[in-house]
C-alpha cells in the first residue's frame, strides 16, 4: 500500500494486454487501482471494452481486443488516470496519448520534456497531435513520440522552454 | 493579476464592467460585483486589517463571510465583510480602527 | 409584515439548489436564501470532472453541473435572495433574514437547512498572517473571479480538497511547493495524488507545519516531520519559501440554526462534527425541518445533491400529497444512488456515520 504514502503505484498492479511489447497499435493503460465510486470509462466506451462490474467502486476491467483506440476514455476519466500507449508507433519510437489540462497547450511538432510518475524528467519527446473535444469536457489529448523503453514510464509532459 | 488564459474557465473579462474605487485614498480598478477583497487582492493588497487587541496583521481567510479577518470600513461603515460584499463604482475602502467606529447618525 | 412561503431553503449550494429544483416539480412558493450574491456554493468553483456514475453527473465539470442546476430552476416557483443571511429561527415556523440592510420575517410550512460547512484551522505560529487561506477561499479567488491567488503555495492537507485545489492552483499558473499531511498516508483518492506527483509536486506525509513567517504577509513556512505519536520530531525542521499557505484540513458542519430550531444534535466523528439527527427523508427531530448537504455530515457534492433532492421531495410531498407511488418510486431511486456512493473504502466512513445519527421513520 506504499502508493498511499507516496502517490506512486506499483506498476505491476496495472492491467496490460498479453505480449504488449510487440503490439503496434494504441491500447488503454488504466492506472486506477483504488475502489472509488466511479464508472464513466465503462459507460462511455462505445465498444464495451471497459467494464466496471457490480458495485461502481470496483476497478475497471478491460478486454483489449475490443478497443479501437477512440480516446474517449482518456478524455472522460475524472481522475485523468487513463493513457493510450502504442509501444511500436514507428521503428524507433513509442507513442503515448495523455490528458493535458494546462495553458499554454503544446502545439504539433513542439518538443516537450518527458516526465514519469515520480516527476522525474527523461529528456525530450515530440508532440504529433493535440486534440480537444467538447464530448469530453474539452480535456485536451496530447500525443507524444518517445523512446520505446519509456513507453510505460512517461505519464506527463511539460513544454520545453526555448 | 487576472487569469486571462485559463485551461478550463473563460472569465469573459471584456464583458465585465471595470470600475474605479478608492483604497485608503488611492485610486484602484476592479470589476463591478466582485468581492471587494478580490479586487484588492488583484491590486496586490493582502493586508486588510489589524487585530483589535494585539494589532496583528490580518487578511482574507475563509471568503464565505464567517471568520472576520477581512472586515474593513467601506463608505464610512465599518465591519463590512469585504470577502462577500460586492464592489461598486466609487466605493471608498479603508482600514478600520480596531472593532470599527460607527459614523455619526444624522437625525432629521 | 411577515412573508409566507411553502418551503424556505437556507443555503443555495448544491444541496439547497437540488432541493429547490426537486420541490418545484411538485409545489411552488419556494424561497432560497444565500449570503453570496449568486447561488452555487462550493459547487460553482469546482473546475474538475466529477466522479460517480452517469446519474451523479460523472465526468462533468462541477462548474457545469452548477449551471445546469441553476438553469433548471423555475423562476415562477422559486425565488432566490442573494446577499441574505438567515440570522435566527423562532419556533415553530419563523425565520428572520437580514437582507438589503433590513431584517425581514418569513414563515414557511417546511424549512430545509443546507448551510454547508466551515473550514478547520490548524495551530501553528503566526497562523493569522495575511496569505494564509482556507482552500475554498483560494478557489473563490481563482475560479470565480479570475484573480491569480498566489505565486507559490504550500498546501496543508492531502485529502481530496487539498489534492484537487493544488491541481487547480497549478492550472491557474501557481507553483506548489508541496503538500503537507500529518497522517502517515494520503487521505484523498490516489488518482488525484498521482497527478500531483507526475507534475513534480512533492507530498510530505507524516509532516506538519510549525510556523509561517513574513513581515506583512507570508514569505516562508517551516515544516517538520511528525512521529507516530503525532508530535513534531525535533531536528527535522525545513524552511520552504512560499507566499501563500493553503489550509485543507477538513470541514466542520455548520449547524447553528438547526441548534436554535431545537433539532436533536449528535456528535459523529465520521461525519466530522455535530450534526442533526435525521430520518431517511432528511427530516430532523423537529417535524417540518430538514437538513441536507455538508450540514448533515461532510461528504462529496454528489451526496449533497442527492440529499437535497430527498429533502425537497419529502417537503413537497408533505405539502401537496401528490401521487404516493410516484413519491415512493423517487425516494427509492434517490436512496439507491446515495447508497452506491457510500460504499468502498472512502464511502464506508460516511455510511457508518449516518447510521449513528439515523432517526427511524415516524
Amino acid at each position: 500500500m506504499d502508493y498511499k504514502k507516496t502517490g506512486i503505484i506499483d506498476f505491476s498492479q496495472v492491467k496490460l494486454p498479453e505480449n504488449w511489447e510487440s503490439m503496434s497499435k494504441f491500447f488503454p493503460v488504466i492506472e486506477c487501482i483504488e475502489k472509488i465510486p466511479c464508472n464513466p470509462c465503462a459507460y462511455s466506451c462505445p465498444k464495451g471494452a471497459i467494464t466496471v462490474k457490480g458495485d461502481i467502486t470496483n476497478t475497471p476491467e478491460i478486454e483489449f481486443e475490443k478497443c479501437n483506440a477512440c480516446t474517449i476514455c482518456v478524455g472522460k476519466c475524472p481522475g485523468l488516470a487513463i493513457f493510450l500507449v502504442n509501444p511500436n508507433y514507428s521503428e524507433n519510437e513509442a507513442a503515448v496519448i495523455i490528458p493535458y489540462e494546462f495553458h499554454p497547450l503544446p502545439s504539433e511538432n513542439d518538443d516537450v520534456i518527458l516526465i514519469d510518475r515520480k516527476g522525474n524528467e527523461h529528456g525530450k519527446g515530440k508532440v504529433i497531435s493535440v486534440k480537444v473535444n467538447k464530448a469530453f469536457e474539452n480535456t485536451p489529448l496530447v500525443t507524444v513520440l518517445l523512446p520505446k523503453e519509456l513507453a510505460m514510464k512517461i505519464r506527463h509532459v511539460k513544454i520545453s522552454k526555448k | 493579476m487576472r487569469l486571462e488564459n485559463h485551461p478550463v474557465l473563460d472569465f469573459k473579462f471584456e464583458e465585465k464592467k471595470q470600475v474605479v474605487f478608492y483604497f485608503e485614498g488611492k485610486e484602484l480598478k476592479g470589476y463591478e460585483g466582485e468581492p471587494i477583497a478580490a479586487a484588492l487582492h488583484d491590486n496586490g493588497i493582502r493586508l486588510l486589517r489589524k487585530s483589535p487587541k494585539l494589532d496583528r496583521n490580518r487578511g482574507l481567510f475563509c471568503a464565505i463571510g464567517k471568520c472576520s479577518a477581512c472586515l474593513m470600513k467601506v463608505n464610512d461603515i465599518p465591519n463590512i465583510k469585504t470577502c462577500i460584499e460586492p464592489l461598486k463604482e466609487g466605493m471608498r475602502v479603508e482600514y478600520q480602527n480596531k472593532k470599527g467606529d460607527l459614523p455619526e447618525v444624522k437625525n432629521d | 409584515m411577515t412573508e409566507n412561503y411553502n418551503i424556505v431553503i437556507i443555503g443555495g449550494g448544491p444541496a439547497g439548489l437540488s432541493a429547490a429544483v426537486e420541490a418545484s416539480k411538485y409545489t411552488d412558493k419556494i424561497l432560497v436564501v444565500d449570503e453570496n450574491p449568486t447561488p452555487g456554493g462550493q459547487l460553482s468553483k469546482q473546475t474538475h470532472k466529477f466522479f460517480g456514475s452517469k446519474n451523479h453527473y460523472a465526468s462533468t465539470r462541477g462548474v457545469n453541473i452548477c449551471s445546469t442546476l441553476i438553469n433548471s430552476i423555475d423562476k415562477n416557483k422559486v425565488k432566490y435572495m442573494g446577499q441574505t443571511s438567515a440570522v435566527g429561527f423562532y419556533k415553530p415556523d419563523n425565520i428572520v433574514l437580514e437582507t438589503e440592510e433590513k431584517l425581514i420575517s418569513v414563515k414557511a410550512h417546511k424549512f430545509i437547512f443546507a448551510t454547508g460547512a466551515m473550514e478547520n484551522m490548524v495551530s501553528f505560529e503566526n497562523n493569522d498572517l495575511p496569505g494564509i487561506y482556507g482552500a475554498g477561499a483560494v478557489q473563490t479567488l481563482m475560479n470565480l473571479y479570475g484573480v491569480k491567488p498566489a505565486d507559490k503555495v504550500l498546501m496543508i492537507g492531502a485529502g481530496n480538497i487539498g489534492l484537487i485545489v493544488s491541481y487547480q492552483l497549478m492550472q491557474a499558473g501557481v507553483k506548489i511547493a508541496g503538500v503537507v499531511e500529518a497522517a502517515p498516508g494520503i487521505g484523498g483518492y490516489h488518482v488525484h495524488a498521482a497527478k500531483l506527483r507526475r507534475m513534480q509536486v512533492p507530498i510530505y506525509t507524516s509532516h506538519t507545519i510549525l510556523g509561517a513567517y513574513g513581515k506583512e504577509s507570508v514569505e516562508k513556512a517551516v515544516i517538520c516531520e511528525v512521529g507516530s505519536d503525532w508530535q513534531p520530531v525535533s531536528g527535522t525542521e525545513k524552511e520552504i519559501n512560499v507566499d501563500t499557505i493553503c489550509l485543507a484540513v477538513g470541514l466542520t458542519p455548520s449547524v447553528e440554526l438547526l441548534h436554535q430550531a431545537g433539532c436533536g444534535i449528535k456528535y459523529a466523528k465520521e461525519l466530522c462534527g455535530y450534526v442533526p439527527l435525521h430520518d431517511k427523508y432528511m427530516e430532523t427531530t423537529v417535524p417540518g425541518i430538514f437538513v441536507a448537504g455538508d450540514a448533515s455530515g461532510i461528504e462529496e457534492a454528489s451526496a449533497a445533491m442527492l440529499e437535497g433532492r430527498m429533502a425537497g421531495l419529502k417537503a413537497a410531498y408533505d405539502i401537496e400529497k401528490f401521487n404516493r407511488s410516484e413519491f415512493i418510486n423517487e425516494v427509492e431511486h434517490i436512496e439507491f444512488e446515495l447508497k452506491s456512493l457510500r460504499t468502498g473504502p472512502f464511502g464506508e466512513k460516511a455510511a457508518s456515520g449516518k447510521k449513528k445519527i439515523f432517526l427511524e421513520e415516524r
